[in-house]
């Protein structure tokens, strides 16, 4: 699946990393997907968590071999 | 969209559910003007400038807050006024008072009536300057929900003499029916439907921001059983109020700080007009038996889904207004 | 009121509640935090502006506090209040408010208060909702209310689930009523509720458990 928008968050500490992530989810229309590369205990157990408690879908989580993970979000709404 | 110093500043709102990126451009689009003085007024400039928002304050103030300004996208477009009751806000605006020592903070906007507002502002006295901060706070609360759109078209919050919170209650409008929650009304049909072929009733209480459902026995079968004469009509054509059950149901509700809204009864067949033995019955000598209580009508009828009516008594007649019910499931 | 109030955490409770209590005219505060300002405190830290941000909170709010309120006795302590300090700091002032923000140092204060005989006002807020509850030697403590604490992940803080920065001043101003008002009869505390979403504002009795392993052994 073609991400309809890519973030790397891999430089950013909590809750950064969420915030950057639900503006550019909140930013796609609803249905539109977005790849974020981040990395770090953290990051990877809460984005994914915050994501759905925001009512997104995670698609996809998978780690790229150099310490950084992919997730893949689909945004939901219109309430999200 | 936000620029890369408005998201660092404003993080932690961003995060919110029902703000996100809109609602903190929607906190950026209102323009405050507080035309209150004091630490009130100063709290509340301080809490909403923090928060993204551009306030105007009509006298200077002085205090220990940083008034650091917002960080705007773009001037902003909606105004929205603090004063100091009795006089209400123009549009959209919350009005400060004080009644009993204590303070109240009545928030309106979002098409509400402006009857109402005026009314509930009218019955305050000016605002005292104890409780700043506990005032000043909960006026950037109100004024943050509104530029958000999550606030009700008329929305109240209090401040006791001991600086203690709760919600404000329901305003007396002779020209609004009660806002009730979909799920009451549902409830009431179920209970009106059961009473059926006879005129069902009930009672709607209102405490806070809540109206609840308390179904009430049609005790005109009773008093037609006991004394046919002088009760010649039947639950089938008429309906009545237990008076120890109304008595025990006001002091129950004055308990928990509730006062009935409204008065509900069914026809079993016909329309939800408020007919003429309701208009009797609820303003015996021209004068409502019930001040301050709104009057609703459910009809029912073969094949039809039911229908209802407010009636409230306003300028010396009772008025009608639409009530749509839900959807029954 | 006699004695100092200690204000421990000068973040989104503290700030409100500070100057609450000198608006009030409470003669003597003391200050405690071991933070300094950073730049996602400040939509809801109103004492704090950009120009203070890698400044010690606490000397921020010394300056502006003394500079509005001349008559007010301030003190500052820069430091985060763990087991080692709560005892001394608590014994040393007459009523202290909680405006910390993880679930541990909430509970550590709340054990504290039947050991040092110091009422304490807690309170938190986070996302839309806020509580507040005095906590009085012989009231009802946290694990009166709670029983063992949530774990601190169960618990979202500001850090991960946001917060509206007037609620914070909200509740921050309702913990400096709660202080100034009379304790709460033996036996009971009275926890105060705030959801900003709906506007409701409710309050709710909270019964002592007896022996309760906060506040049951110093009875």
């Amino acid at each position: 699946m073609t991400p309809d928008a890519r973030i790397d968050i891999t430089a950013e500490v909590c809750p950064m990393t969420f915030v950057r992530t639900k503006v550019a989810l909140e930013r796609l229309p609803v249905g539109g997907l977005l790849e974020v590369r981040l990395k770090g205990d953290e990051p990877v157990r809460n984005v994914p968590d915050s994501a759905r408690d925001a009512g997104h879908t995670v698609l996809a989580l998978e780690p790229l071999g150099d310490g950084s993970w992919r997730l893949l979000l689909r945004r939901e709404g219109p309430g999200c | 969209m936000l620029n890369e110093p408005q998201i660092q500043r404003y993080a932690r709102q961003l995060l919110l559910r029902d703000v996100g990126e809109r609602g903190q451009e929607a906190l950026g689009a209102v323009r405050v003007r507080i035309a209150l003085g004091g630490e009130a007024a100063s709290a509340a400039a301080a809490y909403l400038s923090a928060g993204g928002t551009q306030v105007e304050l009509a006298r200077p103030s002085s205090g220990p807050w940083a008034r650091t300004p917002p960080l705007l996208g773009a001037p902003p477009v909606r105004p929205l006024d603090v004063v100091a009751a009795p006089a209400s806000p123009e549009g959209e605006g919350i009005v400060v008072g004080s009644r009993a020592g204590g303070h109240v903070l009545w928030s309106a906007g979002g098409g509400g009536c402006p009857a109402c507002v005026r009314s509930a502002a009218a019955a305050l006295s000016p605002p005292g300057t104890g409780s700043g901060v506990q005032v000043g706070t909960a006026i950037a609360l109100l004024a943050q929900r509104r530029a958000l759109g999550v606030a009700a078209p008329l929305e109240a919050m209090e401040v006791s003499a001991t600086g203690v919170l709760s919600t404000g209650g329901p305003p007396a409008c002779g020209h609004c029916p009660p806002a009730v929650p979909p799920e009451e009304l549902a409830a009431l049909v179920r209970h009106l439907r059961t009473a059926l072929p006879d005129e069902g009733c009930a009672v709607l209480l209102g405490g806070g921001d809540r109206v609840r459902l308390v179904p009430m026995e049609n005790a005109q079968a009773a008093h037609h059983r006991r004394d046919p004469e002088a009760f010649p009509r039947t639950a089938r054509t008429a309906f009545s109020l237990d008076p120890r059950a109304w008595l025990a149901l006001l002091r129950e509700a004055d308990a928990a700080g509730e006062r009935p809204v409204a008065i509900a009864h069914s026809h079993p067949e016909g329309d939800p007009g408020f007919s003429a033995e309701d208009r009797r019955w609820a303003a015996p000598d021209g004068q409502p038996l019930f001040p301050g209580v709104a009057h609703l009508v459910v009809a029912f009828g073969q094949g039809r889904p039911p229908a209802a009516r407010w009636a409230l008594w306003t300028d010396g007649d009772f008025r009608e207004h639409p009530c749509p019910l839900p959807e029954e499931t | 009121m006699q004695g100092a109030t200690v204000i421990i955490g000068m973040g989104g409770l503290g700030c409100p509640a500070a100057v609450a209590l000198a608006a009030s005219g409470a003669g003597r505060l003391t200050l405690v935090d071991g933070d300094v300002v950073e730049p996602s405190n400040l939509h809801r830290q109103p004492l704090y502006g950009p120009e203070d941000v890698g400044r010690r909170k606490v000397d921020v709010a010394l300056e502006r506090l003394r500079a509005a309120f001349p008559e007010l006795a301030v003190e500052a302590l820069c430091l985060r209040v763990g087991p080692g300090e709560v005892d001394t700091l608590l014994g040393e002032h007459a009523l202290a408010i909680d405006g910390t923000d993880s679930v541990a140092a909430k509970f550590l204060l709340s054990d504290a208060v039947a050991r040092t005989r110091t009422p304490l006002v807690s309170g938190g807020v986070v996302q839309w909702g806020g509580q507040a509850m005095r906590i009085d030697p012989g009231g009802a403590c946290l694990r009166c209310l709670y029983g063992t604490p949530p774990r601190e992940d169960e618990v979202p803080t500001c850090a991960r689930a946001g917060v509206l920065g007037s609620l914070a001043g909200v509740l921050g101003a309702l913990q400096a009523s709660l202080a100034l008002g009379p304790p709460a009869p033996p036996g009971r505390s009275t926890l105060h509720v705030v959801d900003g979403r709906s506007l409701r504002l409710r309050t709710l009795t909270v019964p002592r458990v007896p022996g309760c392993p906060g506040c049951g052994a110093a009875a």
